[in-house]
């Protein structure tokens, strides 16, 4: 990637932040209802991965979703408005803040049971092999999802049946207050999806351009094979499982660590040694992406809510 | 005995130490219901999660990491363990954070927890409590909200609670661990915060009897779970309408007290059940249908249900609340009904 493409991604992870920032800040405020699960900390693994894949190829994503929507080109506007339960957002405000999806896109799902989107990538993904389409799906979760049925029956279909699909766990050291230490038997997730025979790697998941390099080989890789592969990706929660979470649970040393880790800076340090960017455009970015952001929540917020019937339709294709 | 106001997690909270106080067999498992105890260290253990909303909060600092276990995200692995542990002696309390995560372990609980005892010839006893969530109105959506009593009520071999308010919480759950029996024990989301009096020192309700919330002789309203304080905000407004409704809630719903509802049909003639859940094969139809059974020839009018609608539950404020059966439609039933008005279903 060369400076412009590095600086266009350093855009969109600054979007991204801004985003969890403004509904981290928003959740503490007296209008807010619902849960909120940001990314802040993350924001390197969704725009490293995602742009790679086609317009037509299947996602999956958690309740962690934001990071996933803004970096598949959803309309910030349009995931403020189902946050806020309007019409306009684009669940028609049935899903809310857990559940944004556009499925019209092919992005399929934000399941709020954790690993509950694991085997519907992998058979959306058997369904490309079927129809020969060339299609491939990518299923993001997290470390806590190793632990389901769902994942491990998820994996070994994808790997019985051939299904092209590209599991990405993005290990961010905590599965709600319980940390991977604990939780994980192996060191690495991807043990499990050696033990089902899937082309594997453990990233960093912080370093953007990492991400960017491995997750377009494996892409590739899983498009021309039409097989299963796994990354796990290595990043940190930074600001907990749900906006209001203490996290009296984190040792402070951790904290500070990661703190020097966080994805924007790394990115930015680089481009401002290597790249001679000068650091004043960055704070720009990051005060018109503030903007947009703000434009965004003020549009969804006048946006109407749905009527009764909009849920009545929801239910069934065909109308009873 | 000494009671004061507790709220409806405290009172939990409570009936849990208390057990393990009286009962060494006990443990709790579930994730996070100590909260970052897995570590050597324990970092904010005095302040750990107890669990999303709190109510095991303080239990590891007093029973340890033995008693009080974080589960791994697997529910289907704990719960079964659970089983296999309550044969082997042990009392388990498994949490499962939401009742809409119950489906990860459905099996085990259909088809394993239920049926222990019956397929190898009534012989053994399962007693194990699966603690659990349920609820609308959270803005939570579609899968964080659900009831589901309905589901589990359908099982023989499972003991189904959902209690109201904080008395009838301790007194069921005490119970509820010192069956012999595996009991499904849902705590509502939204009552959590809810206070009553409750006494200090253990007591223990039985499981199967329902409770008369209001005595009336104008109608009968039978609420489930939450709709119970609903139903009880509705008899206050129509007694200033001269309507003395009489509210019951059932507090167990397998086994369910029937003759309670029938003997209060039989005086009243009027029968409305409230119930958040969706209408079809639901709680609300089966006593519906139970009624009709056993006390038809005392019904003044048809039997109405107030639900929730044939849709999973929405997230925007005005769907979810529209879902939700409110006080004033209560009210409208009531009227209606006791003035023989023809009423549209909502669902
Ligand atoms: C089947 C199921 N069990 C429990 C939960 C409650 N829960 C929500 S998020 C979470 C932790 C998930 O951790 P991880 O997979 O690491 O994802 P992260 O939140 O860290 O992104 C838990 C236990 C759930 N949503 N689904
Ligand atoms: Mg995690």
């Amino acid at each position: 990637m060369d400076k412009e493409d590095l600086l266009g991604k350093w855009k969109l992870m600054s979007l991204i932040r801004e985003f969890d920032l403004h509904v981290k800040d928003f959740s503490q405020s007296d209008e807010a209802f619902g849960y909120f699960h940001t990314s802040i900390g993350q924001e390197a693994v969704s725009v490293g991965v995602i742009p790679n894949i086609n317009e037509n190829d299947y996602l999956t994503s958690t309740y962690r979703n934001h990071s996933h929507g803004i970096a598949r080109g959803l309309d910030i506007k349009r995931m403020y408005a189902e946050m806020l339960g309007r019409e306009t957002g684009y669940c028609k405000g049935i899903g809310g803040s857990m559940h944004i999806a556009d499925q019209s896109r092919n992005f399929i799902g934000s399941m709020g049971i954790v690993a509950g989107g694991i085997p519907i990538a992998v058979g959306a993904a058997f369904a490309s092999r079927y129809k020969k389409s060339n299609q491939i799906a990518i299923c993001f979760f997290g470390d806590g999802a190793v632990h389901q049925g769902a994942f491990h029956e998820g994996l070994e279909f994808a790997s019985k049946f051939e299904s092209p699909v590209l599991f990405i766990c993005e290990n961010n050291l905590y599965a709600e207050s319980t940390a991977v230490e604990y939780h994980l038997i192996h060191e690495s997730v991807i043990n499990y999806a050696q033990g089902y025979g899937l082309k594997s790697a453990k990233i960093d998941g912080n370093d953007l351009e990492r991400v960017h390099e491995v997750s377009q080989e494996f892409i590739e890789w899983v498009r021309r094979n039409q097989k299963p592969a796994f990354i796990e990706f290595m990043t940190y929660k930074m600001s907990g499982q749900y906006e209001g979470d203490k996290q009296t649970y984190k040792p402070t040393d951790e904290i500070a660590y990661w703190a020097g880790r966080d994805p924007l800076v790394l990115l930015a340090n680089k481009m401002m040694i290597e790249y001679k960017v000068d650091p004043n455009l960055f704070l720009k970015i990051e005060s018109e992406n503030k903007e947009l952001v703000q434009a965004a929540f003020n549009a969804a917020n006048n946006d109407p809510y749905p009527s009764i019937d909009v849920m009545r339709d929801a239910v069934y294709a065909e109308t009873l | 005995m000494t009671s004061r106001l507790l709220t409806y997690k405290d009172a939990i909270n409570e009936a849990l130490r208390q057990e393990m106080q009286a009962d060494s067999r006990v443990f709790l498992i579930g994730e996070d219901v100590a909260g970052g105890a897995g570590r050597d260290e324990f970092p904010g253990a005095t302040d750990a999660w107890g669990g999303p909303f709190g109510v095991t909060k303080g239990l590891v600092t007093e029973f340890g990491r033995e008693r009080v276990i974080d589960s791994l995200l697997a529910e289907t692995g704990f719960v079964g363990a659970c089983i296999g542990a309550a044969f082997a002696g042990l009392r388990p309390v498994a949490e499962i954070m939401y009742a809409d995560f119950l489906g990860t372990s459905f099996d085990q609980i259909l088809n394993h927890a239920a049926k222990l005892r019956f397929t190898y010839g009534g012989i053994s006893s399962i007693p194990l409590v699966i603690r659990t969530v349920t609820g609308a109105g959270f803005r939570a959506a579609s899968e964080h909200s659900q009831m589901l009593i309905s589901i589990y009520s359908h099982v023989p071999g499972l003991k189904v609670i959902a209690p109201s308010n904080a008395f009838d919480a301790k007194g069921l759950l005490i119970s509820a661990i010192r069956d012999p029996d595996p009991v499904i024990f849902m705590e509502h989301k939204r009552l959590y915060m809810r206070e009553s009096m409750v006494p200090e020192a253990p007591y223990a309700i039985p499981i199967g009897k329902g409770d008369i919330k209001r005595i009336g002789n104008s109608i009968t309203i039978v609420g489930v779970q939450k709709m119970v304080n609903t139903a009880l905000d509705a008899a206050n407004i129509l007694e200033k309408e001269g309507i003395h409704a009489e509210v019951i809630d059932p507090r167990s719903y397998s086994p369910l007290d029937i003759e309670l509802i029938c003997e209060s049909v039989e005086k009243t003639g009027f029968l409305l059940i409230v119930d958040e859940s969706h209408p079809r094969c639901s709680i609300a139809s089966d006593i519906s249908s139970q009624v009709v059974d056993r006390a038809f020839a005392s019904l003044k009018g048809p039997i109405k249900m107030l639900t929730g609608l044939h849709t999973p539950v929405p997230y925007s404020p005005p769907l979810e609340d529209f879902f939700i059966p409110s006080v004033n439609e209560v009210v409208r039933y009531c009227t209606s009904m006791i003035k023989g008005e023809n009423i549209v279903n909502r669902y």
